[in-house]
């Protein structure tokens, strides 16, 4: 069953959370709580350039948001964190939240972006969407840790 | 008597009259000069307000209404022998918000309420200086707050000059807190946490005239009308030129713009004024927010917007995230920047709007507010309308007991790209918007409250709360319709005369009868 298996998933904590380090911290505690069912297994701090960030969403190239994207993830330093768990993919989208933080203000008021997202930009957390990207993203922030395919 | 009028302050009316026909004749002046048809967002000194008070209530009550771009000052020269024998007023700084948690006030200096309602902050004791102080404005950004205020004032005797200056008696100082991990704080550094103190930087012999606070930058402007900013310069929202880390610790003053008299942040751009109504704008741009065609998403110099804003004159700007409003002479507003919401009340969503466009109301206009993605319109006889995002544009009362909860929940979310009556607030006054955020003052309170610029009265909120106490309403529950603030003390019939709305911190000017 789905519900054993176990993952890694590939979490950011973007740049407006990161310039708080109260909220940094409300949401480390949250990760550590026993019923949040994910551990932390690395955490790096980074600054992208924009050549970085443009590397990271080049799929994304040509669309009208990709300056959006990239000019939010430049702003500031951010963090990333490998975390593992049961089902830890579904597990951090889960806790993270809809994509949009006012929207999830109304319909899902407890999770992350809820609580600390401030714009459809500024959404505050990312995670990878499947494990295919979770080894992709991982390779790419830690890569130390995990080689890539 | 010399009673003197501050419009704009770059245009003085100097009035020498005698005895009780001044306050006719201001009114009157004020009247033709002004329009006196919209609320003003401004504070006159608790000194200047008092001299004020008893000087015009012969007449009863009077609304003095400032300037329509930039804040008014209002101040007086009365001569010593005149008694003063009308009520006088104390002033009462209220704080509140998710933010407030963590700043390292001294003792006495923040009482918090534990409701999560508003909170008495005291600066006396903040200031350097002995003796109380007078406010004159106040700014909240996303997580932080900027007071400014006079100290060593004048007194009765007064030492204004003529073009409105300080002559070495009254000096100002801004005091600031909050989050200052990126140098909005001004104190000479980026802190690592939340911090209070007095921002650097500054001439102490001018006044504040304009202040705004951003996502992590501030904006100050001087009454000589140059701006000065701290804090994230990553988008050139502080003017650019920041070397490094992209922060500027102390007040620096912003190049190539002059004679500001208004400044409203966004969260990483900034909008000014002129004093001949031209819109310049800096910083981030990726959502249109600068209003003109740009090369790259920043600018990291002031630049006049393009477009038909051009051809008009600006009286008033709004800005707190990522689009921003401009109220023009003849009572329209023009919109621009993120619209993926509708909130630019253009009639339409759209992803952005690069050139400023006007908004779909056809009443007169008289103040705005740009929230997130709601935007706020007041209309010349008295109708309050919202536009963008259901949930905070505070539409028709939602019909929530008859909805199931997912119904209730999509009805919330809904989209208004025309703009929806806002109801539930008599007289409202001065509107603010910040992020998921609205409050109104009502001026319906009439002759029982000091009118002072206008907007003094009730004051009304509601947004979403994020699961905090941010809206200081008593609970962390999302407000889907205008609710009253309360304030611990208003048991003693005062007034708001002052709102400051940030994302998670927020302040009023409360006024009482001593």
């Amino acid at each position: 069953m789905a519900a054993s298996i176990r993952q890694v998933t590939l979490a950011l904590l973007k740049p407006d959370l990161c310039a708080d380090p109260l909220r940094v911290r409300a949401v480390v505690n949250i990760l550590e709580s026993a019923d949040s069912g994910l551990e932390i297994l690395h955490r790096r701090r980074l600054l992208w350039s924009e050549e970085e960030a443009g590397h990271f969403y080049a799929e994304h190239k040509g669309r009208f948001f990709y300056e959006r994207l990239v000019g939010y993830m430049t702003s500031r330093a951010f963090e990333a964190l490998a975390l593992e768990g049961p089902n830890a993919i579904q597990q951090w989208r889960s806790l993270i939240g809809p994509t949009q933080p006012v929207r999830a203000r109304i319909s899902m008021p407890m999770t992350l972006r809820a609580m600390y997202g401030l714009t459809d930009t500024r959404n505050s957390f990312h995670g990878s969407d499947s494990p295919e990207t979770a080894r992709a993203e991982l390779a790419l922030f830690f890569p130390k840790f995990y080689p890539g395919a | 008597m010399l009673f003197y009028v501050f419009v704009k302050t770059t245009a003085l009316k100097k009035v020498s009259i005698e005895g009780q026909y001044l306050s006719y004749l201001i009114t009157r002046a004020m009247v033709r000069q002004l329009g006196l048809t919209g609320p003003v967002p401004g504070i006159a000194s608790r000194y200047a307000r008092r001299q004020l008070w008893s000087s015009l209530s012969p007449l009863g009550g009077l609304v003095v209404p400032g300037s329509g771009g930039g804040r008014a000052l209002l101040s007086t020269r009365i001569t010593p022998s005149q008694e003063n024998t009308y009520p006088t007023y104390e002033d009462k700084l209220y704080l509140w918000g998710a933010s407030v948690e963590g700043i390292p006030f001294p003792n006495g200096v923040f009482r918090r309420n534990q409701e999560g309602r508003p909170g008495v902050l005291n600066l006396d004791s903040l200031t350097q200086q002995n003796g109380p102080v007078q406010i004159t404005h106040m700014a909240a950004g996303l997580d932080h707050g900027l007071v400014a205020v006079q100290v060593n004032h004048p007194g009765v005797a007064g030492t204004w000059d003529e073009v409105g200056r300080g002559t070495g008696e009254g000096e100002f100082r801004i005091v600031s807190f909050g989050l200052g991990t990126d140098g909005q704080l001004g104190l000479g550094t980026a802190l690592k946490e939340r911090g209070v103190g007095l921002v650097q930087g500054l001439p102490k012999d001018k006044m504040v005239r304009s202040m705004s606070g951003g996502r992590a930058h501030s904006v100050i402007v001087l009454e000589d009308g140059l701006a000065y900013g701290f804090g994230s310069d990553r988008q050139g929202q502080c003017g650019g030129g920041s070397k490094g880390d992209g922060r500027v610790g102390e007040a620096r003053q912003i190049q190539g713009i002059d004679r500001v008299i208004s400044v409203a942040c966004g969260m990483d751009h900034t909008v000014f004024l002129t004093d001949e109504g031209e819109v310049w704008t800096c910083g981030w741009g990726a959502d249109g927010q600068l209003g003109r065609e740009m090369r790259g998403s920043d600018a990291r110099a002031p630049q006049r917007v393009q477009g038909a804003l051009r051809d008009e004159k600006v009286i008033r700007i709004s800005s707190s995230t990522d689009f921003s409003l401009a109220l023009t002479e003849d009572n329209r507003v023009y919109a621009w920047g993120n619209n993926e919401y509708g909130q630019c009340c253009l009639g339409y969503k759209s992803n952005r709007e690069v050139t400023a466009k006007l908004v779909m109301i056809e009443d007169a206009l008289v103040d705005m507010a740009a929230g997130s993605m709601t935007s706020l319109f007041l209309t010349r006889n008295g109708h309050l309308w919202g536009c963008g995002y259901g949930a905070t544009g505070g539409p028709e009362p939602f019909r929530s007991a008859s909805l199931s909860s997912n119904a209730r929940i999509r009805e919330r979310q809904k989209m208004m790209v025309n703009p929806n009556r806002v109801k539930g607030i008599q007289r409202p006054k001065h509107l603010s918007a910040t992020l998921d955020y609205c409050g109104v003052i009502d001026g319906r309170s009439g002759g029982k409250c000091l009118l002072v610029n206008g907007a003094s009265g009730d004051a009304y909120g509601w947004g979403l709360s994020g699961g905090s106490s941010r809206l200081g309403l008593g609970h962390r529950k999302n407000q889907f319709t205008a609710m009253r603030i309360s304030f611990p003390d208003e048991r003693k019939r005062g007034a708001v005369q002052e709102l400051a709305l940030g994302g998670n911190l927020s302040m009023a000017l409360y006024s009482a009868p001593i």
